[in-house]
């Protein structure tokens, strides 16, 4: 059975001379796998630096899910946590050498934050006080800016909508963690975007909504 | 009023993700609190806004077309993993079950309508692991035909282990893909990871892409390769280099040392394979393609003047266009040195349905090739 912190394994099947079993097993993981296919390409373009090798990363992780598909149970885990597991998976082998946790963020024990007093008014951390519909390309660019381990937390929140616990899952790492990386995200996008909203010396009142 | 809920707290909180006491003692706060409220309400805000500025983002048309083929394709490369004859031998050792994903067949998928619009797209990732250097014990290949094969002993062993890591790397378990958008940026990883100086060849004039390149790690020495693509018309161009290996120990005539690789070819078109191998200080290049030979010696003496290393004078090593079966001339013709040569015996009867295939082995310093002509 599949894991989900483990990497896909072998299909156990087809036995040699049994290729409608195969084609059912290609055919099915086509169907299950495709309608996510934006999905995972959006993860693999939140880790990736280019398209380009967001489009290889995507590829590379179809064919380890679908070597790994034959142990897959849909039911106990969905295909879309499947997929974007491995894609992680496979983005972090690939890269090697690179850590796989960010230094020292992460490394902040999530209670020494939690408890902290609300945001000061003013604080160019604080995530209120946006007026979000005078930004277009500001906001992607304010994620871009992001390191890829935090734009691709903020992504499963936002746009893939998945749980702090499904998050953990995929990336590998503690619930504590999630919820560090997002909040470190959130800010930092917010601060990205104030910041430029400054710059171009909006009148303060288009700051808040 | 109570204080003010911590910022991560309430963060959790806005997402649904406090539990249930919690949950309530912060709803109570924040009715009677504006400021946290508008905390709360900011982070929907922003996940509203990340959604409508982000969340359209998708990958290109070709993308869809691109991950059917892989999968296509790697059905290919099991089917052709399960084509060695004594790959039980091997899978007993490796713990893997015997036959694979070898057998697959693609009927009822090729029946598919969008399948059928991307069959072109599939065509060419096909080809791609049809390219895909592999090893195989090729001295217990049997089959009716005439085959030649010279393997050293000693080389067996290495073939042996080389295909288990082979057969990892089916399995994704091992597998060290480099992705480059270019050759520079794919040598440079390369470079790094193996702690070498490779190069990786820009054959871009003749008109081939890039696709990426990879690393195997072969009988404890890594062996790199880069494929590259040309669409029209279509053909792959497979690059690899590796280590001059002393350890392998494998000897033919005087030539010791060296790797051997194996390019299959499973194109039931029965396009051309061809191979192209030099040495360089201590690293073997290879080229193959399903190329005619002239066009892919052409390509290969073309990027001599942009690709380093410094390319000595390509030599043909082998072509599946030889006639069949290649004789021990053609062989020393191809080596300097004096390999033995070994027929082999009858192939088994559940192979006579494979499509042609035509394989060559290529070693550092030339020394022996094999061609097989199934059918």
């Amino acid at each position: 059975m599949f894991s989900m912190g483990e990497e896909p394994q072998r299909p156990a099947e087809p036995v040699e001379g049994e290729g409608p079993l195969s084609t059912s097993l290609a055919e099915r993981f086509t169907e299950i796998a495709l309608p996510h296919l934006d999905a995972v390409y959006r993860l693999a373009r939140a880790l990736a630096s280019s398209e380009a090798e967001a489009e290889d990363l995507v590829q590379e992780t179809w064919v380890r899910a679908y070597n790994g598909f034959a142990g897959f149970e849909l039911r106990a885990h969905g295909a879309r946590p499947w997929l974007f597991r491995i894609l992680y998976n496979t983005f972090y082998t690939l890269k090697g050498k690179q850590r796989r946790e960010p230094a020292l963020l992460d490394q902040v024990d999530f209670d020494h934050f939690v408890s902290e007093p609300s945001g000061v008014e003013g604080s160019v951390d604080r995530i209120d006080g946006l007026n979000w519909e005078q930004f277009d390309d500001e906001v992607k660019s304010a994620i871009e800016q992001l390191r890829p381990e935090y734009r691709s937390v903020l992504l499963l929140w936002s746009i893939e909508g998945l749980s702090y616990k499904e998050i953990a899952t995929v990336c590998g790492c503690a619930l504590g963690t999630v919820m560090s990386r997002l909040y470190r995200a959130r800010r930092a996008v917010a601060r990205q975007l104030r910041e430029y909203a400054q710059d171009r010396r909006w009148p303060s009142e288009r700051l808040e909504s | 009023m109570s204080m003010h809920v911590g910022d991560a707290e309430l963060d959790a909180f806005a997402d649904g993700e406090v539990e249930a006491v919690t949950r309530l003692a912060i709803q109570d706060h924040v009715k009677g609190c504006e400021q946290c409220r508008s905390r709360v309400e900011a982070v929907a805000a922003m996940k509203s806004a990340l959604v409508r500025h982000w969340g359209r983002e998708a990958g290109r048309a070709g993308l869809r077309s691109r991950v059917i083929g892989a999968v296509e394709a790697a059905e290919r490369g099991r089917g052709a993993a399960a084509q060695v004859p004594d790959r039980s031998a091997f899978a007993s050792d490796r713990g893997v079950e015997p036959g694979g994903a070898g057998c697959v067949r693609r009927r009822m998928l090729l029946e598919r309508p969008w399948v059928r619009r991307a069959m072109a797209m599939t065509a060419l990732a096909a080809a791609i692991v049809a390219a895909i250097v592999w090893w195989r014990p090729v001295s217990h290949v049997a089959g009716s035909q005439k085959l030649v094969v010279v393997v050293p002993d000693r080389a067996v062993l290495g073939v042996r282990e080389a295909h288990a890591a082979w057969e990892r790397e089916s399995a994704g378990a091992d597998r060290k893909v480099i992705l480059a958008s270019s050759p520079s940026a794919l040598a440079e990883q390369l470079s790094s990871t193996l702690e070498l100086d490779v190069a990786v060849p820009d054959f871009s004039a003749s008109g081939f892409a890039l696709v990426g390149g990879g690393i195997s790690d072969v009988a404890g020495l890594p062996a790199a390769h880069a494929k590259y693509l040309r669409e029209r018309p279509v053909s792959i161009l497979s690059f690899f280099t590796t280590l001059r290996n002393e350890r392998m120990g494998s000897t033919v005539g005087d030539q010791k040392g060296g790797r051997e690789f194996f390019v299959s070819r499973d194109d039931p078109q029965g396009a051309e394979s061809t191979v192209v191998a030099w040495n360089s200080g201590q690293q073997t290049y290879a080229v193959c393609a399903h190329l005619p030979r002239e066009d892919l010696i052409a390509i290969v003496t073309a990027s001599r003047i942009a690709a380093a290393p410094p390319l000595a004078e390509p030599v043909l090593l082998a072509s599946a266009e030889v006639p069949l079966p290649v004789s021990r001339d053609e062989v020393l013709a191809v080596g300097s040195a004096r390999p033995e040569v070994q027929e082999a015996g009858s192939m088994p009867s559940s192979s006579t349905s494979r499509a042609n295939r035509g394989a060559c082995l290529v070693k550092a310093g030339l020394a022996f090739w094999a061609i097989s002509q199934m059918q």
